[in-house]
């Protein structure tokens, strides 16, 4: 990594952990540093305690918990799909996740939080499934990205048929659709417990097989991997991850698309900085963006998905317009 | 003079776009939909114990008697607190003493607490009545409680809705609240006297409490008087693409109409559409029920256009027997659907006087 | 020739790319340290039987051999150990550096599931960028590159490895002419290590002032397979070429190869 690269990584995990603090900090009441210190480390603190703590702790952790999903999603679809402009909702799995919760929660309304992360998921890892089955022997990135298109539309559409029919599903589902943390909890911040090892473990599994992988996939088999197992892998791994973050936020826009370029920008397009610094840069984006949610029309929220497209959308166009 | 060229490159387009967009969903957020508010309404009425009959005020039961009984109640006083009442999901909630910093989280919830001569100090940013609680301190939307807003606030007692407020993610942050959490909405006709009742329990104000409910079933008698047998009728709301939807009797104003004794011709439809305790009401429905009377119900505000005047300007509904002797009326949308409650006797006024007729 | 002898074979190749026969009954021997040039028109099959080779490609008929050891008898990490392919350039240059290539070259020897290369590996990548000359270029980042540094770079990706078999696809067809030669004589100086090194080539002059073999595919199959420096072959060149070809000895004593453009322009 070059000297500029490092430099931007550390300048990454700083402006990440501000982002944390900030969320920690501002909100309908502002705090300063020591009140969140007592509040986050002193059980008694009473008014901190409560707020910091219960509310806004989980649901800085939540949020950052998207907002690595979703930033690591994209950056891998982006990768295996050769496409610039993969991202799981693009293709398609955000929706298909969020298909399958809302199926579920209209067949079981009173369905425990598990149950939901459950359907989540494979709601994800089938959406993975189906890109990697329709598009099988595409080799044009084009086809692959308008395969998941159609995908994502037609479980969107069928998302919204479920909402007219059903007056269960509409209690969350409007809030679903425009994605956003209102409401996260410790029941959410608590699937980092399940994601890190899962994350770490697939990781080093496919971390050189996805480095080769971008050099080619004629390359990377005559370098003995193989390609299409490990693209195989690699999405559906994408379906998992996504399916967690759409069962904490609903569907959120625009990160998955973003960070991957915001990182490949500042950090390099390849190996384990690219992946790591995609992670950070969608945290940033979703705790940024919820801090803002929550403060700009207090004591009313916007939806954090509405902000991540606000905010995202004119960092790509720059970028974009960076590097033609 | 120089022509002014704004959109010089591409770059500038989007940036006005998106800054318009900005814009426009804060606006569009911070003064709340009115009609999302309506449409997100949850129906959880059929979990409340069904207390569709009046229940009769005990206060009034009680002759005034003379003077001459002693003074024993001093000691009653004392002991009123702490105390525990049903909400209306059935939960037990216990009161410690009288609630002097009360917060409501839907209108509905804020104009019970009124109702009965109690003060509320935190409210939903959306509830317009009564006046004298518009300076109260806002907590967020009906449909999203700030939930830091309301601890900040330091509440004694939290009166949530028990019909938006039912869903399990909204359910888990109330019952972690340092306050006690009381569900009272306006489900049905019952749910509105059983609110009061308790609430009046809660917060020491029985006689307000009972004065209210007696004025309410007193509106309600009126109505059932002036309802002949067999009169038919159906109440209507439309949607943003004009598809029409009747109210059911799991819906409030559904609830109230049957309860007058008037027969609501949608009763056995099942379920469909954004609106919860509404089902569809295509036109070949409607002309099939021919109902007596029509009610309507306009969630857009003013100056948009209200349903009872549009409705007899639709070709296939002029042939409705309501339609041609005129007998469409425009129920208020405050009082019917975005916040139904102790107004409810308004609403009964409403009806009878269109009976009379 | 035995079989054992030859460091890559094959025999009776057939190979169809969606439903189209593209190579016919291919039969090919090289020896260790033989460089091989490949001519052909542009469909004549020369990458399709490079992908062949190099098992990137089903075979619908045929065998190829490493060293007379059948290559479907090899597991995948061994074969390329064995054999280094290189497609034509890709447009996409990685976006990483010289040294973190030729790094990625190693994988064939890393354990199944490392990440990373250990100081053996380490001291290979330093002597495959000696071999290629970019030892003072190596930690520039390849988007940085002139073509013909960054050709050279693949090539010490594919060195790293220890191939015994070089496959190359075009690589001149992009470079500049100074380039070209540079890349020819690298290839060449391969040679003294006993790598075999098969290039497909567009270039005929360059193909016999470098090349030991030139290898001529017409629509699939060998049209004639002759040492560089053969009598004739210029006239058999231009029968597969469909083209005359005018050749001429420069002082130097290299052999200039040029297709007749004259154009009678006489009125």
């Amino acid at each position: 990594m070059t000297a500029n690269m490092s430099r931007n990584m550390f300048a990454v995990l700083l402006l990440t952990g501000v982002a944390f603090v900030s969320s920690l900090v501002f909100g309908t009441t502002v705090f300063d540093l020591s009140e969140i210190f007592r509040g986050l480390f002193i059980p008694d603190s009473g008014f901190e305690r409560a707020v910091i703590w219960e509310m806004r702790f989980p649901r800085s952790l939540s949020a950052a918990l998207v907002g690595a999903s979703l930033g690591l999603a994209g950056a891998i679809l982006q990768i295996t799909t050769r496409n610039p402009l993969a991202d799981p909702a693009i293709l398609g799995i955000s929706a298909l996740s969020g298909l399958v919760l809302a199926i579920v929660t209209v067949m079981i309304p009173s369905a425990h939080a598990y149950l939901r992360v459950v359907a989540c998921v494979t709601g994800g890892v089938c959406g993975s499934l189906l890109i990697l089955q329709v598009s099988s022997g595409m080799n044009s990135p084009l086809r692959i990205t308008m395969v998941g298109f159609a995908i994502g539309a037609f479980a969107s559409a069928c998302i919204v048929g479920l909402i007219t029919g059903s007056r269960v599903v509409l209690e969350f589902a409007l809030g679903f659709l425009a994605g956003g943390l209102y409401g996260a909890s410790w029941n959410d911040a608590v699937l980092w417990v399940l994601w890190l090892p899962v994350v770490l473990v697939v990781f080093l599994l496919l971390l050189r097989r996805l480095n080769n992988l971008s050099l080619g996939d004629d390359i990377a088999q005559n370098l003995g991997e193989k390609p299409a197992r490990t693209r195989a892998y690699a999405i559906i791994f994408c379906g998992f991850i996504t399916g967690i973050a759409v069962s904490i936020s609903g569907l959120v826009s625009f990160v998955g698309l973003a960070s991957p370029h915001i990182a490949g920008n500042l950090v390099g397009r390849n190996g384990f900085t690219f992946l790591f610094g995609s992670m950070l840069s969608g945290m940033f984006i979703v705790l940024g963006a919820d801090t803002f949610a929550r403060v700009i029309i207090s004591p009313s929220e916007l939806p954090a998905g509405i902000l991540t497209a606000i905010i995202g959308a004119p960092i790509l166009v720059y970028l974009v317009r960076k590097e033609v | 003079m120089p022509r002014i060229n704004m959109f010089r490159n591409d770059w500038f387009v989007v940036k006005f776009l998106l800054a318009s967009l900005f814009i426009f969903l804060v606006l569009g957020c911070a003064s709340e939909d009115v009609t999302l508010e309506s449409s997100e309404a949850a129906d959880t009425a059929t979990s409340v114990p069904p207390t569709a009959t009046s229940v009769p005020p005990t206060a009034t039961s009680v002759p005034p008697t003379a003077t001459s009984v002693p003074p024993t109640a001093t000691t009653e006083v004392v002991e009123k607190y702490p105390q525990t009442v049903k909400d209306l999901l059935n939960r037990d909630v216990e009161i410690a003493q009288v609630p002097e910093r009360v917060v409501a989280l839907s209108p509905t919830a804020l104009e019970y607490i009124y109702a009965i001569g109690g003060e509320a100090v935190g409210r939903p940013s959306s509830a317009n009545y009564p006046e004298e609680a518009m300076g109260v301190e806002g907590v967020g939307t009906a449909y999203a409680p700030n939930f830091e807003a309301v601890l900040s606030l330091n509440p004694d007692l939290v009166i949530a809705d028990s019909v938006i407020h039912a869903q399990p993610a909204i359910l888990e942050n109330l019952t972690g609240l340092p306050a006690p959490v009381f569900m009272a909405g306006a489900g049905s006709y019952g749910d509105v006297l059983m609110a009061l009742e308790n609430l009046g329990v809660a917060f020491d104000l029985v006689d307000e409490a009972n004065k209210e409910i007696a004025r309410i079933q007193a509106a309600m008698d009126s109505a059932k008087a002036a309802a002949a047998s067999d009169i038919t009728a159906v109440v209507l709301i439309a949607d943003r693409d004009n598809s029409l939807y009747a109210a059911k009797n799991t819906s409030f104003i559904g609830d109230v109409i049957s309860e007058i004794g008037i027969t609501n011709v949608a009763a056995e439809q099942p379920d469909g559409g954004p609106f919860p305790g509404f089902s569809a009401a295509p036109f070949e429905t409607m002309l099939m029920w021919d109902p007596d009377f029509i009610f309507t119900i306009t969630p857009a505000p003013e100056p948009a256009p209200r349903l009872s005047t549009l409705l007899p300007q639709i070709p296939p509904l002029r042939g409705l027997g309501a339609v041609r002797s005129s007998r469409v009326i425009e129920l208020s949308n405050d009082l019917a659907l975005r916040s139904p409650g102790p107004r409810v006797d308004q609403l009964i006024e409403t009806i009878t006087d269109t009976l009379g007729q | 020739m035995k079989l054992n002898d030859t460091a890559i074979s094959c025999r009776n190749l057939q190979i169809s790319y969606e439903a189209d026969p593209v190579i016919h009954s291919v039969d090919m021997e090289v020896t260790p340290g033989q460089l091989v040039a490949i001519i052909g028109e542009n469909a004549s099959g020369k990458s399709t039987l490079l992908r062949g080779l190099a098992r990137l490609q089903k075979l619908d008929d045929g065998d190829v051999y490493l060293r007379g050891t059948r290559c479907n008898e090899l597991d995948d990490r061994e074969f390329a150990r064995r054999v280094a392919y290189l497609p034509q350039t890709p447009s996409v240059v990685p976006d990483m550096s010289v040294r973190a290539l030729v790094e990625r070259g190693r994988t064939p020897h890393f354990p199944t599931y490392a990440v990373n290369g250990s100081a053996v590996d380490r001291v290979e990548v330093d002597n495959a960028l000696e071999q290629v000359g970019l030892t003072a270029s190596a930690d520039r980042s390849l988007k940085i590159l002139s073509g013909g540094e960054l050709q050279r770079a693949w090539v010490a990706f594919a060195l790293v490895r220890s191939p015994e078999v070089l496959l190359l696809d075009e690589p001149t067809s992009h470079l500049d002419v100074r380039y070209q030669r540079e890349l020819m004589q690298l290839l060449s100086g391969l040679k003294e290590k006993g790598i075999a090194i098969i290039v497909a080539m567009h270039d005929i002059s360059l193909a016999i002032a470098f090349a030991d073999r030139v290898i001529a595919l017409d629509s699939g199959k060998i049209a004639f397979d002759r040492f560089a420096d053969s009598e004739n072959i210029l006239e058999d060149l231009g029968n597969v070429l469909h083209s005359k070809l005018l050749s001429f000895r420069t002082t130097e004593g290299s052999l200039a190869v040029v297709p007749d453009w004259h154009v009678d322009k006489t009125p």
